[in-house]
């Protein structure tokens, strides 16, 4: 591999990443804060990018596709927290894996009888499509803003989680819920607006991305399974555990494609065993906590 | 203030509290004595709805609270020094006093200037996490953590738990310095001269049922009693 395409890889693997962890961040905060296996996460994520995909071909605007399809993913994820996930929390986890899991299959019928099962995409928007060489090498725009954008999202996330009234509630949910609606946090409030935002941040995931990848039907198992592997690597419930877990998959991801392209799945895989058999609470968790 | 029932409480199929009544009046300090599995926790878990029971009813302030969800119990008054502590610990000190005094949203609840001064060790400490405490530190931060909240009626769960005699004396002060201020308090304890240098009324719980309810004094002179229930 020569130094240009280790950069290309590099940014390539960089945006899939972030992206990666625009999924991840939901799924795993919803875990550690709800103890919910959601298994419907992927199909959030495609059902973002298909209704981006509908509004980008009915405003023209890529940019109102990025703000509202979130927006409307999310108040799906609250229709499905509070009439289906809310009356299971007291079940246990097999209860809410099928429950999800059904969740997941139904929206995945939803979207192949509206949106088709053709493969879709969406072209780049127009002040993001060109390149701009660095150092003798061409970068498509379009990936660098993700990049970008990403970490911003990154950002926001953990200044709202680490320094913000609500991120103190979210964190001492997911130590110890109980506890926590004992002091006057109202707990299903905050599971609702945590799935909802959880939702929110898949969706935005899938908007973002479909520029980049397609948008085709079965995206959602895959996506869904590459950030269950991010959540077992990074621990659940952290922020900062999602994050560089997501840097690790993505970047064994794109990288492993590249180098050994029979081995690219096992190369994730064996990550997470690895991970599994070392520190089964994940790199990031600080220790086993409590929950209700 | 607080009024139990004959509350049944059960874990799964396993029948612990078997027809459970007792009160607490406003400024009264009650302790709840007993054995290792006498129910004392369960009783505390059914006031806070950690574990509603399914029968019996329980009160506080003239409200029927039976079932309800520990946060609403939290906005009304109720404080929780739980067994073990519970400290949130991916929250530093000072972060799990702010969280109390916002997340009830009462107007009484004790100030950071308030709670420093009166446990130092806590301002000492205010940026370390939680659990980076030791034991004593852990269960001063739990009381100023529920003191926070504003509680007119503060429920603790042994709060002697595990702790060294020079940390338990600091306890019982701090504990009978907030019966003078005049909160309510229900204290359960293995520790029964603690308990009963603070309490106005005690009851003692054995296999889940109330066996004695009345005066520290007497309690004291029955020695029999003492014996086969709290084994002291």
């Amino acid at each position: 591999m020569t130094l240009d395409t280790f950069v290309i890889q590099l940014t390539n693997g960089l945006v899939f990443s972030l992206l990666l962890f625009l999924i991840a961040a939901g799924l795993s905060l919803i875990f550690g804060l709800m103890d919910v296996v959601n298994l419907s996460h992927g199909a959030f994520y495609l059902l973002g990018a298909y209704v981006g995909l509908s509004i980008t071909r009915w405003t023209g605007s890529f940019w109102l596709a990025l703000l509202f399809s979130p927006l409307l993913v999310a108040v799906i994820g609250l229709v499905v927290e509070r009439f289906l996930l809310r009356q299971l929390y007291r079940r246990g986890h097999l209860d809410q894996v099928l429950c999800t899991f059904g969740v997941g299959l139904i929206l995945a019928d939803v979207m192949r009888s509206v949106w088709g099962s053709y493969v879709e995409s969406v072209a780049i928007p127009a002040p993001l499509d060109g390149q701009i060489v660095i150092g003798g090498l061409p970068f498509p725009v379009y990936r660098l803003a993700v990049i970008v954008f990403g970490l911003l999202i990154a950002l926001g996330l953990w200044l709202l989680i680490e320094r913000t009234l609500v991120g103190a509630m979210i964190r001492a949910g997911v130590n110890d819920a109980q506890m926590a609606s004992a002091l006057g946090i109202n707990i299903p409030r905050l599971f609702a607006l945590v799935f909802a935002g959880g939702t929110a941040l898949a969706a935005l995931g899938g908007v973002a991305a479909s520029p980049i990848l397609n948008i085709y039907q079965g995206l959602d198992s895959e996506i869904l399974i590459l950030a269950l592997v991010v959540v077992v690597i990074g621990g659940l419930g952290t922020l900062q555990g999602a994050f560089w877990a997501s840097l690790i998959v993505g970047m064994a991801d794109v990288f492993g494609k590249a180098l050994l392209p029979e081995f690219s799945v096992f190369v994730t895989y064996a990550i997470m065993a690895g991970v599994l058999l070392v520190r089964p609470q994940g790199l990031f968790r600080r220790e086993q906590t409590r929950l209700a | 203030m607080l009024k139990v029932r004959n509350i049944h409480t059960y874990y799964g199929g396993s029948h612990v509290l078997h027809d459970v009544s007792l009160d607490l009046e406003a400024g009264q300090t009650v302790a709840l004595l007993g054995r290792n599995g006498a129910g004392k926790t369960t009783t505390i878990n059914s006031i806070i709805g950690f574990v509603p029971p399914r029968a019996g009813s329980i009160t506080f302030k003239g409200a029927t609270i039976t079932g309800a969800p520990p946060y609403t119990l939290a906005h009304m008054g109720m404080g929780l020094v739980p067994q073990g502590r519970r400290i949130f610990s991916s929250l530093t000190v000072e972060e799990n006093l702010r969280l109390a005094q916002r997340a009830a949203g009462r107007r009484n609840g004790w100030s950071l200037e308030r709670i420093y001064a009166t446990f130092p060790v806590l301002q000492e400490r205010a940026k370390s996490g939680g659990t980076q405490l030791s034991g004593g530190e852990q269960q001063m931060l739990a009381i100023a953590r529920a003191l926070a909240t504003g509680p007119d009626v503060l429920l603790l769960d042994e709060p002697s738990e595990g702790l060294a005699p020079l940390i338990v004396a600091e306890v019982g002060r701090m504990l009978a310095a907030l019966k003078r201020e005049g909160l309510a308090m229900l204290l359960v304890e293995q520790h029964v001269a603690l308990a009963i240098s603070v309490a106005d009324v005690v009851y003692v719980l054995n296999k889940g049922q109330i066996v004695f309810s009345g005066a520290p004094a007497i309690l004291q002179q029955n020695s029999a009693m003492r014996q086969q229930y709290l084994g002291v």
